[in-house]
């Protein structure tokens, strides 16, 4: 790495006190039969649906092509608290992860949390109720930071969906509506940014691929 | 049947007639089928042979790799083929909802995620074209619950469809005029809804857009609305044009199932 990159880490690392994360599946030090299971299950040969949830428990087993579809992947989506936590502690970061359960107000809250945080870590598929949370918390949180003048802000959002490419656009939509278009798209390394601004999508470990 | 019609004094003639009729619609329902099942067959051969073109060229494409990394003419020749080989390949693989051995449960797919597969499946055609398609939010979080090769196909019938209609005539002619062009993804209580800025159905033939072999392209197989509605009313949902008229914004409604097993829209 250049020295130029380690001076750039390392003013990253000045920067970021704090780290909030928003999952529904956030649990704290979860079984050992869970993560056995999160070890076990593979990623489907096939998976177009990564956010879908399995509606109907009768199937056929043993089929070689059904089996891809077995994987029931909540073991996969589930985030080990514990584990984020220590990693941020151990580089001099505080952590907290939020957990939204049927919340009546979770875009205040979320926004509430992302003011006082250096990074905000969001979940795509938060809601199967409400699909669009994760677009409305984002765009309330830059709509508050507007309000009140701007500040540097991160937020990362992680998916185990494929569509990444169709998320970002979304995203610089929402974003386009609070800043009057004066955002940057990289549509191929999936982030949006302007001077002070920066959203990124990942993908998760256990994305399913493109392939369906 | 004949001894339910003769107890309610209806003549061996009406019967008959009856009868006959029903078999004529049989004998029809095999006819299609089995022209369907030509078409089915003719599909999964040429993607046989398909697939086995694309291993051989992923294949040749590695080898090339070892040469164009030595030779810089060569390696920019190399890039673009590569890139346009893994662009071709992705979108071929969008296709693969559309196979039902790969899905046999039922799953809750949000309206979002279908969305998301039409913008990705008709990019490049909307673009050239200047077509957006626009979802409202009840659309993004609308759930409905059946086979991705059952919902996935209907919808990009429909947008193909819209995409047509919105761009030429039915002679294949281009329209012209600078007027909005999108396709608007709805959804309520009973269905999700899709509608296009293009020209509105007709009354007269609104009922016949479903039929069989019956299209109003020129060239048109008049097969898409009518496998749609087959595969959705096999499982229970519809599709049915929900505005008609010449001068009228047509909107189809992919209707849920009576007693709502999909889930309510988020407001």
């Amino acid at each position: 790495m250049s020295s130029f990159d380690e001076m750039c880490k390392e003013a990253v690392k000045r920067f970021i006190r704090t780290v909030a994360i928003i999952d529904d599946e956030a649990t704290y030090n979860p079984s050992q039969e869970d993560k056995d299971n999160a070890r076990t299950v593979k990623p489907p040969v096939t998976g177009l649906m990564t956010g879908s949830k399995d509606a109907d428990s009768s199937m056929t087993k043993g089929d070689p092509i059904e089996e891809g579809f077995q994987d029931d992947h909540d073991d996969l989506s589930q985030l080990d608290a514990k584990v984020v936590i220590n990693a941020f502690a151990d580089i001099g970061i505080a952590c907290c992860i939020q957990r939204p359960e049927n919340e009546e107000t979770p875009l205040d809250r979320a926004a509430k949390l992302a003011a006082t945080v250096d990074v905000l870590v969001i979940d795509w598929a938060l809601d199967n109720e409400n699909i669009s949370l994760p677009r409305d918390i984002i765009k309330k949180i830059l709509e508050e930071d507007k309000n009140t003048g701007g500040r540097l802000r991160l937020i990362v959002v992680y998916t185990a969906q494929s569509f990444v490419d169709q998320m970002i656009k979304d995203l610089k939509k929402d974003a386009d509506g609070v800043y009057d278009n004066g955002l940057d798209m990289n549509e191929k390394r999936f982030f949006i940014k302007s001077d002070y601004l920066r959203i990124v999508i990942l993908n998760k470990k256990s994305t399913y691929p493109l392939q369906i | 049947m004949l001894n339910e019609a003769l107890a309610n004094d209806e003549s061996i003639t009406d019967v008959t007639v009856a009868l006959e009729e029903r078999a004529d619609t049989f004998k029809n329902q095999i006819d299609q089928y089995a022209e369907l099942a030509q078409i089915g067959t003719a599909v999964g051969i040429v993607q046989h042979e398909f697939s086995s073109t694309v291993k051989m060229l992923h294949g040749n494409i590695k080898q090339l790799r070892g040469w164009a990394a030595t030779n810089p003419q060569l390696d920019e020749i190399y890039q673009n083929i590569r890139t346009n080989f893994e662009h071709f390949d992705e979108y071929m693989n969008v296709f693969k909802p559309f196979d039902r051995r790969l899905q046999r449960k039922k799953i809750d797919i949000p309206g979002q995620e279908i969305r998301y597969y039409l913008q990705r499946l008709f990019e490049d055609r909307m673009t050239r074209h200047n077509i957006t398609i626009k979802a409202t939010r009840k659309f993004d979080n609308a759930i409905i619950r059946t086979y991705p090769s059952t919902i996935y196909p209907c919808f990009v019938n429909i947008v193909d469809n819209a995409i047509y209609w919105i761009t030429k005539d039915a002679e294949g002619i281009p329209r012209l005029g600078d007027g909005k062009r999108e396709i608007q993804l709805d959804a309520d209580a009973d269905g999700l809804l899709v509608s296009n800025s293009g020209p509105g159905i007709k009354r007269r033939i609104a009922d016949r857009i479903f039929e069989f072999r019956y299209s109003q392209k020129k060239n048109g197989r008049g097969m898409g609305l009518y496998i749609s509605r087959e595969i959705l009313r096999r499982e229970g949902l519809d599709i049915v044009l929900e505005k008609r008229g010449e001068n009228v914004r047509p909107i189809f409604r992919i209707v849920f199932r009576p007693g709502k097993q999909e889930k309510e829209y988020y407001e």
